[in-house]
């Protein structure tokens, strides 16, 4: 597998399970621990995937995938959101800010690496064009 | 100034979470001789400024030279937001790096010391002149911890910026580390509950016993006021609820709010999450947020499962999905005890459906096979036998006349005495209706009863003719059934004998016709109320259940 992933969440646990995942299936992985850095690292790394918590300080989630999609550079990147309040986020919100994929916590990390190989798969063939 | 400055030095407050960093950091730095001040990111002093050695203690007091050093190079630090060194007016050397938290600037700490330098040149001097302090005193008193150079100030710079450093990757890493263990807790309390509720399924087979022990578990884990079970045969049917936990309402109040405010919520069979719950005064305001499941089986209402009132902070997906898979855990569980439950009633009603087609052949012995079968198990009871065998034997006692089937109604319902062929006939009905169910895998056990209920410890029994203790246990107990009932009831060839008489009989016959440990057991029943238990049984259908209803 290749790509480079980056996730941001506040809880450091998190950060590391899904990093362990994501490294042992092969990709490259950046953490970010609010969304502030994620947004910063973004412009600066270039992820191919974007992996977010909603609920982080400074900058949440949301807002983290509404800048990515007002900057061009960063337009494209698909991104997943994790959420333990997915029935506080309007479907309208997720539509808007093109969001791939929600994932209610808990979430096991086996579902979130096929989900992350699947937006990967249907990347790679449009990036080659 | 000392004023202003003494009460900025109280009202700042330190970066949170960095508390235990700054005592570690202070606690090494004294050690190696150096005092310690902290500053916000508006390089203003947090906490009380501490002097490092007896001449900053004067200095500090008499007009805070150190101190206001010190908050310009804090100032400085954040700034520039870098590291940096400076000089007191009294010598002292200070050095003072910016302290970051989640990226952001939060402020700096500056290290202070008196260097050796200090005390011998001119501006000791100058100094304890300026504050009227005696030269030899002061210089005892402080050469001793002036232990550094003010060329070492840059290398205390350095080890100040690492093991600022190291403190907050410690701190950072223990509260991960406090976090993460904080997670695995509950995931396991949840695991637990998980196995819990499943080990609960194989022990119990009441719906209300098991759905109660449910939500005591669901109090605990979820840490909520209360969970509420509730079981309906459909969602417009009166409800069962089980209550753990303490809710502020009554139960009249509580089936008011589940009736108007969530099971209408949770028609479309998905779980509800509700955070802030508004009363419209309706006397429901106990309750603040709540999350709810229906209890479903292949479509069908079962009930609902409702957490109420988190005891910190909001419900979550983490509760929903937890409730929600105890929910589908709970419904497949309540729906294989209703099926359990309508299997044993079909199986109840066809087995006293194919007795009262034999009792039917004889009207002298109607309701004969219901009241073998509810002597024998109170027989067997009083042996101590296990609840499952109880049943057995109940169910052998039902049907222990099967066989006679097979016997001609002109035989059955013949006034007088049978000729020897017609004796034989009626011989046959313990094999013939071994033979009827023996084909059956389910009654197996239950055939031997039947087979050897006429059997006689004196060996002159039918059909084999065994002996004592060869005839075995099931076949004693319906034998000595059969026979109570026989004698208390009318046949065609005599008139029922009355208790008295019938026990009389039952001791003339012991030992002989019947087995003597059971005429024991029997004796010592009250069977004057069994009896009057027998009289309602014939008109009360209810009770023809009566064999099962406990069964495991």
């Amino acid at each position: 597998m290749t790509g480079k992933i980056l996730i941001a969440d506040d809880e450091a646990h998190i950060l590391h399970v899904v990093s362990l995942k994501l490294r042992n299936a092969g990709y490259e992985v950046i953490t970010a621990i609010d969304g502030e850095e994620a947004l910063d690292l973004c412009m600066i790394e270039r992820p191919d995937l974007v992996i977010t918590d909603y609920q982080m300080p400074l900058v949440s989630g949301l807002e983290l995938c509404r800048a990515l999609r007002a900057n061009p550079a960063t337009r494209e990147v698909p991104a997943i959101l994790l959420t333990a309040r997915e029935f506080d986020i309007e479907p309208e919100e997720i539509r808007e800010a093109r969001i791939s994929a929600v994932m209610a916590k808990p979430f096991a990390p086996r579902e979130l690496l096929v989900k992350v190989k699947e937006l990967l798969a249907v990347r790679e063939p449009a990036g080659n064009e | 100034m000392s004023e202003t400055m003494a009460t900025m030095l109280t009202t700042t407050r330190m970066p949170s979470g960095l508390s235990r960093t700054f005592v570690h950091l202070r606690g090494h730095l004294r050690e190696l001789g150096l005092s310690m001040s902290i500053w916000d990111s508006h390089a203003r002093a947090v906490g009380r400024f501490q002097t490092c050695c007896r001449l900053c203690q004067y200095v500090h007091g008499s007009g805070g030279l150190c101190v206001a050093s010190a908050s310009g190079l804090a100032a400085r630090i954040v700034g520039a937001g870098q590291a940096g060194m400076s000089q007191a007016p009294c010598g002292c050397c200070l050095v003072g790096v910016p302290v970051h938290q989640r990226r952001r600037l939060v402020g700096a700490v500056v290290a202070c010391y008196p260097p050796r330098e200090m005390f011998q040149d001119e501006s000791f001097i100058r100094l304890c002149d300026h504050l009227q302090l005696d030269r030899s005193t002061m210089l005892s008193a402080v050469e001793a911890a002036a232990r550094h150079s003010a060329a070492e100030a840059e290398d205390f710079l350095r080890i100040l910026g690492w093991t600022l450093g190291r403190e907050q990757a410690l701190g950072t890493a223990q509260e991960e580390l406090g976090n993460l263990s904080a997670n695995l807790s509950s995931t396991y309390e949840e695991l637990n509950l998980l196995y819990a509720v499943s080990g609960a399924m194989s022990v119990m087979r009441q719906p209300r016993e098991f759905l109660l022990q449910v939500c005591t578990q669901l109090v605990d884990v979820m840490s909520i006021s209360a969970a509420v079970g509730v079981i309906h045969e459909r969602p417009s049917a009166p409800a069962e609820v089980m209550v753990a936990g303490k809710i502020a309402l009554e139960s009249a109040q509580l089936d008011a709010w589940l009736a108007r405010h969530v099971l209408p919520r949770i028609a479309d069979n998905r779980p509800v999450l509700d955070n802030a719950f508004e009363d419209c005064g309706e006397g429901f305001g106990a309750i603040r947020g709540f999350v709810a499941v229906p209890l479903t089986a292949e479509g069908r209402s079962l009930g609902m499962l409702v957490a109420i009132n988190k005891r910190h902070g909001d419900f979550n997906s983490v509760d929903s999905k937890l409730i929600g898979s105890i929910g589908n855990q709970a419904a497949v569980f309540l729906e294989y005890i209703r099926l359990y439950a309508d299997m044993k009633d079909l199986l109840m009603g066809v087995l006293h459906a194919l007795t009262a087609s034999i009792d039917a052949k004889d009207t002298y012995t109607r309701g004969h096979s219901q009241r073998v079968a509810m002597i024998s198990k109170r027989l067997a009871e009083e042996c101590g036998l296990s609840a499952d065998k109880v049943q057995r034997i109940y169910l052998a006692g039902l049907l222990h006349d099967i066989g006679k089937i097979g016997i001609p109604e002109s035989v059955l319902r013949k006034p007088g005495k049978l000729t020897v062929e017609e004796y034989e006939t009626v011989m046959c009905h313990p094999a013939t209706g071994a033979k009827i169910l023996g084909g059956i895998r389910q009654l197996e056990d239950v055939v031997v009863g039947i087979l050897t209920h006429h059997e006689r410890p004196d060996g002159k029994g039918y059909p084999r003719g065994l002996k004592g203790q060869d005839v075995p246990l099931e076949g004693r107990i319906i034998g000595l059934a059969d026979c109570l009932d026989a004698m208390t009831t009318d046949r065609t060839y005599r008139v029922a004998l009355s208790l008295v008489q019938a026990v009389d009989e039952i001791r003339r016959n012991t030992g002989t016709q019947l087995d003597p440990m059971l005429v024991e057991k029997l004796l010592s029943i009250d069977l004057a109320g069994l009896m009057r238990e027998l009289d309602r049984a014939e008109y009360d259908p209810g009770s023809l259940n009566g064999g099962m209803e406990d069964a495991q």
